[in-house]
């Protein structure tokens, strides 16, 4: 029988394991009052264990029996409310029914045994999670990829050491958890545990919706875009849609239309975030209105290639015909895409008829 | 009747006779209990007395460093421990021989 399915963890052995529980129902205990119970335990476990074959539990009961007596028999009870005790006494009689039970179903020894060994993945995983649940608090929960996006610039440093801090901070507090903390520490992690894996749920739900999407759109069909909903101080410009950097309108005859202006329920212009905004080899021409004002929000956005800058850093899959409109994507005549503007490689399906 | 119960009284007085006898360290403390005849008595009810009596007042403690094995917190008595043997010792002969003729005029009370 493994003496230990309570806690998950590995132990070398066990004597370490038997004092592990022992120690952790005396937690509720001061530091002195515990240290003054299970100062030479160790010692005396190993002794036994000296003499006997089986398990620690054979010779000496439950773990949480021998504290629960091992407090008593001190004097410490007094300290608990009595009302307190005989919650936690009848939670334990609870509690041993069920590890009664559950033992004596086949399959569970297996699984008790198999599960301590997904600890150091867990280890990881929490790490990883807690970073990707800072980075959707910084993001006002906008992101839902699977790298962690913690700064404005510098993205992928800032994550990676997110990552890697996060990890390191788990593989610490595991050693710490193994040698024991104390009440609060316990609470905290319990509560801090909790709220990582519910994040984690409703993060890969998004996650998964997403790649919906995403799978839908390679297959010729619109998929819904994300957008923020942060609505904007008057007078300022929508933005965000996230992941949109250009939109191509076509009318009910299925010919592009250029220079579309486009405005949000409120009437404020919806102006896309550029990502080739700090890209130089990027120029992005604002389309002029009648009143010599350069418009934001026409579109398509035209963006160029600097000229000098090499082929094959087109930042649109669409292009341009030599009148300025938007060619139609997977119908691109080559001849007629300006010597700076290049053809996307893989021509796109034709979008079906909605705008 | 479950003798653990009655045991749960008198483990104090049970581990002063022992440790009077002799200096010792918990284990040994609870290997010469059973080997009194005290088979039930519970390995952490006698550490954690040996806790309690310490913290009382009535034991000392000292480390005897061990070469094989790890070091022991061996106990003994102080004076004031040897005070609680007599007064416990004294109170438990009376509650015993009250018992033992409570016990030996049952019978004839229950007729």
């Amino acid at each position: 029988m493994n003496t230990t399915p309570l806690l998950g963890a590995e132990f070398d052995s066990d004597v370490e394991a038997y004092a592990a529980v022992v120690r952790g129902a005396l937690a509720d205990l001061s530091a002195a009052q515990r240290d003054l119970l299970v100062e030479d335990l160790e010692e005396h476990l190993t002794e036994i264990a000296a003499e006997i074959d089986g398990p620690l539990a054979e010779r000496l009961g439950d773990p949480l029996t021998y504290a629960a007596e091992l407090r008593s028999s001190a004097g410490f009870d007094a300290l608990r409310s009595p009302r307190r005790a005989r919650v936690h006494g009848r939670l334990n009689d609870l509690r041993a029914g069920v590890v009664r039970r559950l033992e004596a179903q086949r399959g569970w020894a297996p699984t008790v045994a198999f599960v301590p060994t997904l600890r150091p993945a867990w280890i990881l995983l929490r790490g990883y999670l807690a970073v990707m649940l800072v980075s959707a608090v910084v993001n006002d929960n906008n992101r839902y990829g699977f790298f962690p996006h913690l700064t404005s610039h510098l993205v992928e440093l800032t994550g990676m050491a997110g990552i890697v801090l996060g990890v390191s901070a788990s593989l610490w507090l595991d050693r710490r958890q193994q040698r024991g903390l104390g009440r609060f520490a316990r609470g905290a992690i319990i509560l801090a545990t909790a709220a990582v894996v519910i994040f984690a749920i409703d993060w890969a739900l998004h996650v998964q919706s997403l790649d919906q999407g995403y799978d839908a759109s390679s297959q010729g069909e619109l998929a819904p875009v994300p957008m923020a909903t942060a609505a904007p101080a008057d007078g300022q410009p929508t933005s965000d849609l996230t992941s949109v950097s250009n939109i191509y309108a076509y009318g009910a005859d299925g010919q592009p239309l250029a220079n579309v202006r486009l405005y949000d329920q409120d009437g404020h212009p919806i102006v896309l975030t550029d990502p080739w905004a700090d890209d130089p080899s990027v120029i992005r021409t604002h389309v002029l209105q009648t009143d010599g004002q350069l418009s934001d929000n026409a579109y398509p956005l035209k963006r160029e290639l600097a000229p000098g800058v090499l082929a094959g850093m087109t930042p649109d899959k669409l292009t341009y015909d030599e009148a300025g409109n938007p060619t139609v994507f997977g119908s691109t005549p080559a001849a007629t895409v300006p010597p700076l503007l290049l053809p996307t490689a893989a021509p796109l399906p034709p979008i079906s008829g909605r705008p | 009747m479950d003798s653990s119960q009655l045991l749960k009284g008198v483990l104090d007085v049970a581990v002063l006779a022992v440790v009077a006898d002799q200096d010792g360290y918990g284990y040994d403390v609870v290997r010469r209990l059973r080997a009194a005849g005290l088979d039930d008595v519970g390995d952490a009810s006698v550490y954690g007395t040996l806790r309690r009596l310490f913290q009382a007042g009535a034991l000392t403690s000292y480390v005897v460093p061990s070469d094989e094995g790890p070091h022991r917190k061996y106990y003994g008595l102080n004076p004031s421990g040897r005070d609680l043997l007599e007064s416990s010792t004294k109170t438990w002969m009376s509650f015993a021989q009250t018992m033992n003729l409570l016990l030996q005029h049952e019978p004839e009370a229950a007729k």
